[in-house]
């Protein structure tokens, strides 16, 4: 690691990050001194080089000890029992999403998280011709990036089958609308606790009986094996996703419907179930005694079951590809997207969440449209920096219009002019953009940066 | 008789707004007329050493 350090000095990047090295020293000895912690990257852009980006901060928080303690990054229940215990996910091995990025020499190929596949698979029939999807609450058109894409995509198709709460943008394309519950509408499965330093299970209970003609996804789904006369299979394969026995979980769905299954999943937990109903959720590890635990007490899920800075994973996917990104150390790499001389008119483009934009399910809200409207310029314009507005001429609140040298798509915009921003570079927010005529309360129907990433 | 008054800590704000949200809920009101909270936010600084302050107003 020293070695492999030694040429990334202060001064080296001071030269990449505009940060003097001077303040990068000061910041070096403060997060040594007081045992700093780096947060996880949930949101960054998502450069080429991100992995390693986010590799550098957790080897950070090791290199000081924030981990698992009081004051560092805390694990979370789920990874500590159930992750940590869980093979390696992979996809299957006719997946479209495998085949695509195999024949790519992807080096993550197996995982099968590769969604460009959707699109070669659809409109070039590579690595094979699909012609039918079956999508469960996704809004392709406002989730993924280069929405030009993803409607031809959706007009290509021969039948699309759409489960949705929302009349939302895609819709528009499908065959056939199967309209879910609400969530006051529905029981739910039982669920691991997910984003807690502590291990239990979590569900939904219902609170009102559907209003309209309307179902759970899963009835949905066993409604659809049904009538393919597929139902035993359905359970099968769902008994075993979730460890219960498939005979029990078959009769206690037709005695009581989506609770039945959560029931089924309480015994075969060990969970008092009237408990769990009663408040919503189980713990059955507490915070106390899980932080501080794993890798101080218990061992890690790495070979040593020790903390590692050589990853074994990193190390199998780099003998797969030619791409740089993937060292099992750390390195830098530059990403792609400052290769790029930027002229006067160029920008780099961040983006962020807002407080109030969550995907696609928040996209009706009243009162969250009317927030967002509400909000000066902040969530509804694109952030530019003040001086080189003024080089460019462009005042607060003036319409502008961009367009991404990626996808050639363009997107109108307001400009938000500031000093919040540097001057290479523009932010908006992401979740804005909706088209649909039938979402009655969508903020900013016209500035979306899903046309501006490219895929 | 006991009149009571709200002291709200500016530094705490970061701007969720769901103070306003609550305002909505609790006292029924017809929000699309206007709230009765609102948040402004101010920007203070230069680039790079620049900071939102967010000031809360309620009625």
């Amino acid at each position: 690691m020293k070695r492999r350090l030694e040429n990334y000095t202060p001064e080296w990047a001071e030269n990449i990050t505009d940060i003097p090295a001077e303040q990068i020293k000061k910041i070096a000895r403060e997060f040594a001194l007081y045992k700093g912690v780096v947060d996880s990257g949930w949101h960054d852009p998502k450069y080429v080089n991100t992995v390693l980006t986010w590799r550098a901060s957790a080897l950070l928080n090791s290199l000081v000890g924030s981990v698992n303690n009081d004051g560092g990054l805390l694990f979370t229940g789920l990874a500590q029992f159930i992750s940590a215990k869980a093979k390696p996910s992979e996809a299957h091995e006719k997946s479209v999403f495998r085949m695509w990025a195999e024949k790519r020499g992807i080096a993550t190929a197996s995982i099968g998280h590769t969604v460009q596949a959707i699109y070669d698979g659809v409109v070039n029939n590579d690595p094979y011709p699909v012609k039918m999807m079956f999508i469960v609450g996704h809004n392709l058109l406002m989730n993924l990036p280069e929405r030009k894409k993803w409607e031809e995509v959706l007009k290509r198709l021969e039948f699309v089958v759409a489960i949705d709460i929302l009349p939302q943008d895609h819709l528009y394309y499908a065959d056939v609308v199967l309209p879910e519950s609400t969530f006051l509408e529905k029981d739910d499965p039982l669920f691991p606790i997910a984003y807690a330093p502590a291990f239990g299970f979590q569900t939904r209970v219902k609170v009102i009986d559907p209003i309209y003609d309307t179902k759970h996804c899963i009835e949905i789904m066993v409604d659809i094996a049904k009538a393919i006369g597929k139902e035993g299979a359905y359970f099968k394969a769902l008994a075993k996703m979730l460890g219960v026995d498939s005979a029990k979980l078959k009769d206690y769905y037709h005695l009581e419907g989506i609770a039945g299954i959560r029931r089924a999943q309480a015994e075969a937990k060990g969970i008092d179930y009237e408990k769990l109903v009663t408040k919503g959720y189980i713990v059955k590890v507490t915070r106390e005694k899980l932080v501080g635990t794993m890798p101080y007490k218990k061992p890690l899920p790495t070979p040593t079951g020790k903390v590692e800075f050589y990853s074994f994973m990193l190390a199998k996917f780099a003998s797969k590809s030619k791409d740089p990104y993937w060292d099992p150390l750390i390195k830098w790499v530059q990403p792609k997207v400052s290769e790029r001389k930027l002229a006067s008119n160029e920008f780099y483009l961040v983006y962020s969440r807002s407080p109030l934009t969550t995907h696609s399910s928040t996209a009706d809200n009243p009162v969250l449209s009317m927030l967002i409207e509400d909000s000066e310029m902040f969530y509804k314009g694109v952030w530019i920096n003040e001086d080189k507005a003024t080089e460019l001429g462009i005042k607060n609140g003036d319409k502008i219009v961009l367009e991404s040298i990626y996808t050639k798509d363009k997107t109108e915009a307001i400009a938000f002019v500031s000093g919040l921003v540097r001057k290479d570079t523009i932010f908006m927010v992401s979740g804005l953009g909706q088209k649909s005529e039938k979402l009655t309360h969508v903020p900013q129907r016209d500035m979306t940066m899903m046309k501006l990433i490219p895929v | 008789m006991v009149r009571y008054g709200m002291v709200i800590d500016l530094k705490k704000c970061v701007g969720c707004e769901a103070c306003i949200v609550a305002c909505i809920e609790e006292n029924n009101v017809p929000y699309e007329a206007g709230m009765r909270t609102r948040i402004h936010r101010i920007v203070r600084g230069e680039f790079p050493n620049v900071s939102v302050m967010y000031m809360h107003r309620i009625c």
